[in-house]
């Protein structure tokens, strides 16, 4: 990871990618800015980490957790859209997909 | 009692600005509806990121715009439970993202004991209602430190509980493999009452560890004797201002005078553990945040330009610039070609960072150094420096990777009268070991007892 350089393409690839629009100043301080970050992070190249199993939950002997497969209650169909920004009928509304 | 609280909000609030969602009339109500029950009649400040059913839970975030949740989240359901009396949303950093609550939608709030400075973060909003005595107690989400660390800056005490052991069920996720709801109060005591009413195993939350029911309560020993303080000499070397070493060294020969002993340790990954975080939290970040997309609840930007640019404009008008730099940062790092390089490695670099703990745990039984390497900075000192502000959780980062539960007490102050924290950590579900140390640390001094004269 060392020697990467986030330039302003990577910027503005990544942006895309989080379905995010930048102006030409915000995607130019970005791009100083994780590149100030990432390279405190690529110390992590100074660990060795041969033969190391990655973690991604940091307590042991927990199992995954399974359910019967039955029906239960759930909210009401209006609860949960009521916050939306537009319903269509019964549904979320958004804007045409398919034409 | 709630009364008091309303007085003492709309006194102070307008200086502080702890509250982002307060309405006098519904604490009434909810006082008057109010049960009986261990946390009977007792004001509680609630973070901005847990779900309180039909009230604005907004993250502090413009994209939740509006957003009422339709249920309670776990916490809330087990505090209304219990007799508390909810006082309303208080703020944080934008999704919990910062160290000094100026990344929230509404404006920093202040830090009561100097209104010049930051609280802390994320967590802010819920320290300065406690340390202004706005709320007796508050919620708050720690995921590399915005529990603790708030609470050593405001003079208050906040525990992370270890991973698992609060539900998280209603808290509007961060980083998901680090993220735990814990107490912010005044003392030792309102940590284990509060603790005891929220921690318990939920089935709504996967991660949630079954155990045996415990009462936090008979923790409250006077009592260090024979206890073994791991100390880490590096965490009092690289940088952290002397009134914090000195403050926290004396706070130590107060339990070595108690008849604690100290041991040294190392921790020789915990330098890595900043590194380790900035990805894993983005990484998990950037996929959390996926859902706001104006499509469920909050803000919707639609110029009429097709759903992909609603999705865009959207999260480009919602999001402020800390969220939107995590969320590229937590991209780039997932992104393919350098998924192994860096969310991958760090994942690896974190089983050292635990390595490192399970050893130090084996000579002794709890680590103790300062919660953060500074007392509170000044308003608007880091904010142009992202990496500067990262660095105040130096200290809190490890406990989070590692899954261990921390607390912050209050320790000391500077000559300039701000407050010092230090920093309690012990062994996965050894919360008994962490409230009898602070408790023991607490009764034989008075820094909890000292107010800020606002």
């Amino acid at each position: 990871m060392s020697g990467k350089k986030v330039d302003l393409d990577t910027v503005k690839h990544v942006a895309k990618l989080s379905r995010i629009e930048l102006g030409e100043n915000e995607i130019r301080t970005f791009s100083e800015q994780l590149n100030v970050i990432l390279e405190h992070i690529n110390e992590l190249n100074e660990v060795n980490t041969d033969n190391v199993e990655p973690t991604s939950h940091s307590i042991s002997g927990v199992k995954n957790v399974f359910r019967d497969d039955k029906l239960k209650g759930s909210l009401p169909q209006q609860e949960v859209l009521k916050n939306a920004p537009k319903q269509f009928k019964d549904f979320f509304g958004v804007p045409k997909i398919i034409e | 009692m709630y009364k008091d609280h309303i007085k003492r909000i709309k006194e102070v609030d307008g200086k502080v600005r702890a509250f982002v969602h307060f309405d006098a009339d519904k604490v009434e109500e909810r006082a008057k509806e109010a049960g009986s029950g261990p946390l009977a009649g007792i004001c509680v400040a609630v973070k901005d990121n847990i779900c309180v059913k039909d009230e604005l839970t907004t993250c502090a975030s413009g994209i939740l715009d509006g957003f009422r949740p339709p249920y309670d989240a776990t916490v809330i359901k087990k505090l209304k439970n219990a007799g508390a009396v909810l006082l309303g949303k208080v703020n944080m950093d934008e999704f919990a993202f910062g160290s000094s609550c100026e990344t929230s939608c509404y404006g920093p709030t202040y830090n009561p004991w100097d209104l010049s400075r930051i609280p802390g973060g994320s967590s802010g909003g819920s320290a300065a209602a406690v340390a202004s005595g706005q709320a007796r107690m508050a919620l708050g989400s720690d995921t590399g430190g915005s529990i603790r660390q708030p609470a050593a800056l405001c003079g208050v005490v906040g525990m992370k509980p270890t991973y698992g052991c609060v539900s998280r069920y209603g808290l509007i996720a961060f980083a998901s493999s680090l993220d735990q709801i814990g107490p912010i109060t005044k003392n030792v005591s309102d940590a284990a009452l509060m603790l005891n009413v929220i921690s318990g195993y939920d089935e709504m939350d996967s991660t949630s560890v079954m155990r045996p029911e415990t009462d936090y309560t008979r923790s409250l020993v006077k009592d260090v004797n024979g206890l073994r303080i791991g100390i880490d000499a590096e965490s009092f070397r690289s940088g952290i201002d002397k009134e914090v070493e000195s403050s926290v060294k004396k706070a130590l020969d107060v339990l070595v005078k108690l008849g604690a002993k100290t041991v040294d340790i190392k921790l020789p990954h915990a330098k890595y553990a900043l590194s380790c975080y900035y990805i894993i939290a983005p990484a998990e970040a950037s996929s959390n945040l996926a859902r706001f997309d104006g499509v469920q609840y909050g803000l919707r930007v639609d110029n009429g330009k097709g759903i992909i640019q609603m999705y865009t404009d959207t999260r480009s008008k919602g999001f402020g610039n800390e969220a939107k730099r995590r969320i590229l940062l937590g991209t780039y790092a997932l992104c393919s070609g350098y998924y192994d390089a860096y969310y991958l490695k760090a994942q690896r670099v974190r089983t050292k960072v635990i390595a490192d703990f399970n050893e130090a745990f084996k000579c002794c039984d709890v680590i103790i150094g300062p919660t953060t390497p500074t007392p509170a900075f000044k308003i608007g000192e880091k904010t142009n420096d992202p990496l500067s502000m990262y660095l105040s959780d130096i200290f809190t980062i490890p406990a989070n990777l590692a899954g261990i539960p921390g607390i912050s007490v209050p320790c000391g102050f500077t000559r300039e009268g701000l407050p010092i924290g230090m920093q309690i950590l012990a062994k996965h579900f050894d919360e008994e070991a962490l409230l009898r140390t602070a408790y023991t640390f607490e009764q034989n001094t008075d820094h909890h007892l000292k107010k800020p004269g606002i």
